[in-house]
């Protein structure tokens, strides 16, 4: 059997058992998702957005979620995954919500989309048919979807504090994938914090498909955090769409440090005039693990900005991928974009590709980019040891630097903290192997 | 020389210059003072042909000539030269070079033969020295990287190379310190000649002590509220522009 | 010579016989009175290779190229990567030998386009000139056999091979045998792999060892001699310690009916070896509708054999309705040196899709890339680049800079660099801008008393100034004043 036909009969053979099996339009959705994955099989590198990554070993995974509910984790599993701050918690186990490791504080509009999906399926049909599947990636997720996080800030409401998503595998031996979906709407004047926390452990390679739908009203603001830290066997695909309004502001920051695989793509239309957006993200790699960071930032409107920083440290044979587009639709004037994308390998067997890109179809613009790649500073390092500090520790101390640098800013105190905190640990090992080295 | 009358200029809507009248004779020296936002850079930019400036009404005569109609080149070569508050820096274009293109822009207009590179280079060195200015800056792309000195000598031997009939200096004293300011003026001095008339556009009272004009106008709201000679000055030094509001109100 | 016009049993061996034939009898000298059918096949590809009396190898080589193209390339269709939009070329349709444009020739200045004429005027091209560039039979106005043979008397004295691509096979076989091909295979690419079996004619320049070529070589020296038709195919070799500038296409703009050029250049530099080559582009870019104008496909690179060798590529595109071109530099020896410097402007409808690519594969090699665009009226341009450094590639340097510069809200500047990265003691940089002319900037000059066109002119002349430096300076100055021409009409 083909994978494309793999793709079919996996399908079929759970489509009765995914949540909203009795809604006519998802199963039109999921089972045209299906085709289209049968059709064409998962993207290779032939497509240009998918050059440097390779989802054929995926495509030989095994496609189907896990459908009975699994042993749920003692409450104290979550630990060290807490946020050092207040925080409204939404915990999914293997792709479905936990609501006894839930805590949702009163009023806090959020629901698990399993749920919605019996509650009030009109009001999701919008966001799950809206439009055909930017690529069969996507669609993959579309047809297997399980469960995720439906979240709906009314106009003018600030929801304080912030809304954290945990996403923990703990059927890292089954094999079985998992498919999220997130719906999040902040209407006009709205503003939202949101934290995602993806965890898994295990050997077992498997699929975890999480695609984000965000739709920001005018006005609206939404900052949103996320840490990856999936298991080293796991194939995690992300994707985050979002639209954003006139005059709204999305900022998203993102610590990559798990995974086999991880592509994490962001595509944002800035749909009003004036919409702004931010950015910014740190992968880590080691061993042979794989980061694909991805993201398109379509200006469609007058005197939006955007603002992109990614930094990347690779070590062992692992390897990243940064493609990072800006396209200014003819007659967004005024246009303000600037990316900036660095990397610094620490072994001879890393390796960074790098594609920052820019589509300027209209005058009135600033646009401009950066991308760079290298070892640490040589000349830094020898200023470090020349003031008598050792070649390990002032390697850690300028890694450490590179990386904590760009999450000191970060709009979250909490936040920051977790994520420099993720960040720290993983370096403990690279200066380790710089010593030896 | 400059004739404007009951001049009314809008941008992007807003109503800046409400009603201006002023005179300039040929060899004048003529001070414009006002608080920020009184319609100072509005004026010299009107004066120069800037685009984005609409005039509701009223006229601007030079020479007899209605300036208002004419592209800021052709102004340009009449004779109108505007100082720029904030000279703009053009990247890979040497300042040799940008001078000469204009110097030559402007012989070609008045029929005058173009000078080639060695009569320039005699001609600007000539200037640059009387200016106390370093020779090496003329190597170097237009106004990118100057110090705010740098560029306002820059603009003071621009006025220098294309002896204008007319000069509309915008704050050339902003950013300078004191030694540079006493070398502007200087510079500005030199140049003061029976057939230039000069406008000089400034918030502060300092400049006027080193560039003394005949004739101070106190511009506020868009309109002339007060002139007179020197006295004028020295009342804005010890009183400020308040001592001039309720004229301001009675002419909006 | 009847035996190719005439309907064949057996195309193929008839051909392969006057292969045989035209070889052993030397070179065909009535070219006037032929003309092949029209489209490819291996039979014309035979039939090219006859006419210019090729050895047994150089056809086989074509005959292999030729079967690449129709079974690999031709069926995926050309290329698509590119940001380039243009109806599907029949490649059947064209004549893949061309004898000499003598039938529809203007006889004089009085028969060619007034409005090329005023161009050359004000590119400041002597009236002679101008008539040659023209297309007008240049015997009439310009003794430009007498220039050639005094400038090939004082290469020969040096040991400098320079010569026409025909020539060089039959003078100096072992050298082309030795090195053609081998920086751009024959299976390269779409457009490569059709110039490897149709190519006309071209260039050859050997430098010997420690020779440091007494003067720019230019193809402008050999108008009369080649008329190279639309699959040119350039071979330079620079021997160990030598140095050579070349200067391609001329300042000055040629006329060309030619819908398709599809030329392939090939550099060689050996240890401490240094190629200069220059391009100042300046097809017929097709009118301000968009209509007519070169399609200029491409395939350029250099080798850097040798250590410490150097090639570096500046260019200046103004012409063409499409410009595809790449001009790369393989960093095979130990600190060899690549350089890429461009200036690429579209006006009207024309569309660049023009960059380079830097291979990194020896330890310390550089490579420095700037790149500056210019898109005016509808023009599109986009900068596409690869710096890849490869594993062994330690201490690799790369810096690259692309300015994109937008005259007006009908246009697209696009900026698409890969950069991979293996090795990591390498360094990489790259930056890229994408901005409009300042109304301040445009202001400024023209309160200075310059004209719009000129202060326009200034400013892009600013912006290019870094590449423009690299030219040799007579090329600059009339390259300069190329920009101006090209922008013209784009400014309100």
């Amino acid at each position: 059997m083909t994978h494309n036909e793999r793709f079919l009969t996996d399908f079929a053979a759970v489509a009765a058992d995914l949540p909203g099996a009795s809604l006519d339009w998802l199963c039109r959705v999921r089972s045209e998702a299906a085709g289209l994955l049968g059709e064409r099989g998962l993207p290779t590198p032939k497509a240009e957005a998918w050059k440097y990554t390779n989802l054929q070993p995926v495509a030989r995974l095994s496609l189907r979620p896990a459908l009975t509910a699994p042993p749920r984790p003692d409450p104290a599993a979550l630990g060290d995954l807490r946020l050092p701050c207040a925080c409204s918690r939404m915990v999914f186990v293997n792709g479905r919500f936990a609501p006894e490791l839930s805590t949702i504080g009163a009023g806090v509009p959020a629901v698990s989309l399993a749920d919605a999906l019996v509650r009030e399926p009109g009001a999701l049909a919008p966001w799950l048919t809206q439009e055909r599947e930017a690529d069969t990636a996507r669609a993959l997720n579309t047809a297997f979807v399980t469960d995720g996080a439906v979240i709906r800030v009314p106009a003018g409401r600030q929801v304080e504090p912030p809304i954290h998503l945990i996403y923990l595998g703990t059927d890292g031996e089954t094999g079985a994938a998992r498919y999220v979906r997130n719906l999040i709407a902040v209407e006009a004047g709205a503003d939202a914090t949101i934290f995602e926390t993806h965890v898994s452990g295990g050997d077992t390679p498997a699929i975890s498909s999480v695609v984000t739908q965000i739709v920001l009203g005018a006005g609206a603001a939404l900052r949103r955090f996320t840490l990856q830290r999936e298991g080293a066997a796991l194939s995690h695909l992300a994707l985050t769409e979002a639209e954003l309004g006139a005059e709204s502001r999305f900022e998203n920051f993102v610590v990559s440090v798990g995974g086999r695989l991880a592509r994490d793509e962001i595509a944002v239309r800035l749909a009003g005039r004036g919409a702004a957006c931010v950015l910014e993200g740190v992968y880590l790699g080691r061993g042979r693990q794989h980061h694909d960071t991805t993201t398109r930032i379509l200006h469609a409107e007058p005197a939006g900005r955007s603002r992109e920083h990614y930094r990347g440290v690779l070590d062992g044979a692992a390897r990243a991928v940064f493609q990072g587009r800006v396209e200014v639709a003819p007659g967004a004037l005024k246009t303000d974009a600037y990316q900036l994308n660095e990397n610094l390998l620490l072994s001879d067997d890393a390796e960074i590709d790098t594609k920052p890109e820019l589509l300027i179809n209209a005058d009135d613009v600033k646009c401009s980019h950066g991308a760079t790649a290298g070892s640490v500073d040589e000349e830094a390092l020898y200023y470090l040891r020349s003031r008598g500090i050792g070649v390990r520790d002032a390697t850690a101390m300028l890694v450490g630097g590179f990386v904590g640098a760009l999450i000191d800013h970060w709009p979250h105190a909490g936040a920051a903290e977790t994520l420099r905190r993720a960040a720290a640990a993983w370096l403990e090992p690279v200066v380790a192997l710089q010593e030896a080295a | 020389m400059l004739v404007i009358d009951n001049l009314h200029v809008s941008v992007g809507g807003k109503e800046i210059l409400r009603g201006l009248s002023l005179t300039l004779p040929a060899g004048a020296v003529h001070a414009v003072m006002g608080p920020n936002g009184s319609g100072k850079s509005t004026l010299a930019h009107v004066l120069a042909g800037r685009e984005g400036y609409t005039v509701t009404a009223g006229t601007a005569r030079f020479a007899g000539q209605d300036l208002l109609g004419l592209p800021a080149e052709e102004r340009a070569h009449l004779g109108i030269f505007l100082g720029f508050q904030y000279p703009v820096e053009i990247p890979g274009v040497s300042t040799m070079y940008f001078l000469k293109a204009a110097v030559n822009a402007q012989r070609k207009h008045r029929g005058e033969p173009e000078l080639d590179a060695m009569e320039f280079l005699k001609v600007l060195r000539r200037e640059i020295k009387g200016l106390g200015m370093d020779e090496a800056m003329a190597q170097r792309p237009l106004n990118v990287g100057f110090s705010g000195g740098e560029k306002k000598r820059n603009e003071v031997l621009q006025l220098a190379l294309l002896r204008p009939k007319l000069a509309v200096l915008d704050e050339t004293d902003s950013g300078l310190d004191i030694d540079a300011l006493k070398t502007v003026a200087a510079g500005v001095n030199a140049l003061r000649a029976p057939d230039r008339a000069m406008l000089i556009i400034t918030h502060y009272q300092r400049l006027l002590t080193y560039i003394v004009p005949d004739r101070v106008h106190v511009l506020s709201g868009g309109v002339i509220v007060a002139s007179g000679g020197e006295e004028i000055a020295e009342v804005l030094e010890r009183e400020g522009y308040a001592a001039f509001a309720t004229t301001t109100l009675s002419a909006a | 010579m009847t035996a190719v016009t005439e309907p064949l049993a057996d195309p193929g061996a008839e051909a392969r016989g006057f292969a045989e034939q035209a070889y052993k009898y030397g070179f065909v000298t009535d070219i006037e009175a032929e003309h092949p059918p029209k489209g490819i096949n291996a039979d014309i590809v035979r039939y090219i290779s006859a006419r210019k009396g090729e050895p047994e190898w150089l056809l086989e080589w074509r005959l292999r190229a030729f079967k690449v193209w129709e079974e690999r390339f031709l069926p995926a269709g050309d290329p698509t990567w590119a940001n380039i939009r243009y109806p599907g070329i029949d490649y059947q349709d064209a004549y893949y030998y061309a004898a000499p444009k003598s039938g529809n020739q203007p006889k004089s200045l009085d028969e060619v386009d007034p409005e090329l004429l005023r161009t050359y005027e004000k590119l400041g091209i002597p009236l002679g000139e101008r008539a040659l560039l023209a297309g007008v039979a240049v015997d009439a106005v310009f003794d430009s056999v007498s220039v050639a043979t005094t400038f090939k008397k004082t290469l020969a004295e040096k040991g400098v091979i320079f010569c026409s691509m025909a020539e060089a096979v039959r003078e100096h076989g072992e050298l082309v045998r030795r090195y053609l091909g081998s920086v751009v295979p024959y299976t390269d690419n779409f457009f490569a792999t059709l110039n490897s079996a149709a190519f006309s004619d071209g260039t050859f320049a050997y430098i010997p060892p420690g020779v440091r070529c007494p003067m720019e070589l230019s193809t402008y020296f050999r108008i009369n001699a080649a008329n190279t038709g639309q699959f040119e195919r350039t071979l330079i070799i620079a021997d160990v310690g030598s140095y050579v500038s070349y200067l391609e296409g001329c300042t000055a703009p040629m006329r060309d009916e030619n819908q398709l050029h599809a030329a392939v250049v090939e550099l060689i530099a050996l240890d401490d070896a240094e190629i200069k080559y220059s391009t100042v582009q300046n097809w017929y870019p097709g009118d301000r509708e968009g209509r007519g104008g070169i399609y200029n496909f491409v395939t350029k690179r250099g080798a850097c054999r040798g250590r410490r060798s150097t090639i570096s590529w500046t260019q200046v595109e103004t012409g063409s309705a499409i410009t595809w071109k790449y001009p790369s530099c393989i960093l095979q020896g130990e600190g060899s040196v690549g350089k890429f410097y461009s200036v690429a402007i579209t006006n009207n409808y024309q569309q660049a899709d023009t960059g380079t690519k830097m291979i990194h594969l020896g330890p310390d090699t550089r490579s420095t890339i700037v790149s500056k665009s210019i898109s005016a009226g509808r023009g599109q341009n986009t900068y596409r680049g690869l710096v890849r450094i490869q594993p062994k590639a330690a201490r690799a340097r790369n810096y690259t800079q692309c300015d994109g510069l937008l005259l007006g809200d009908t246009c697209g500047a696009h900026t698409v660099p890969y950069i991979e990265v293996k090795n990591r003691s390498a360094r990489v940089e790259h930056e890229a801008t994408t901005s409009r002319i300042s109304d301040d900037q445009l202001f400024y000059c023209r309160q200075r008393g310059l004209a719009p066109e000129d202060a326009v002119g200034l400013i892009v002349h600013g912006f290019c100034r870094e590449v423009l430096q690299e030219l040799p300076m007579e090329f600059a100055v009339e390259a300069q004043k190329l920009l101006a021409v090209s922008l013209e009409g784009s400014v309100g």
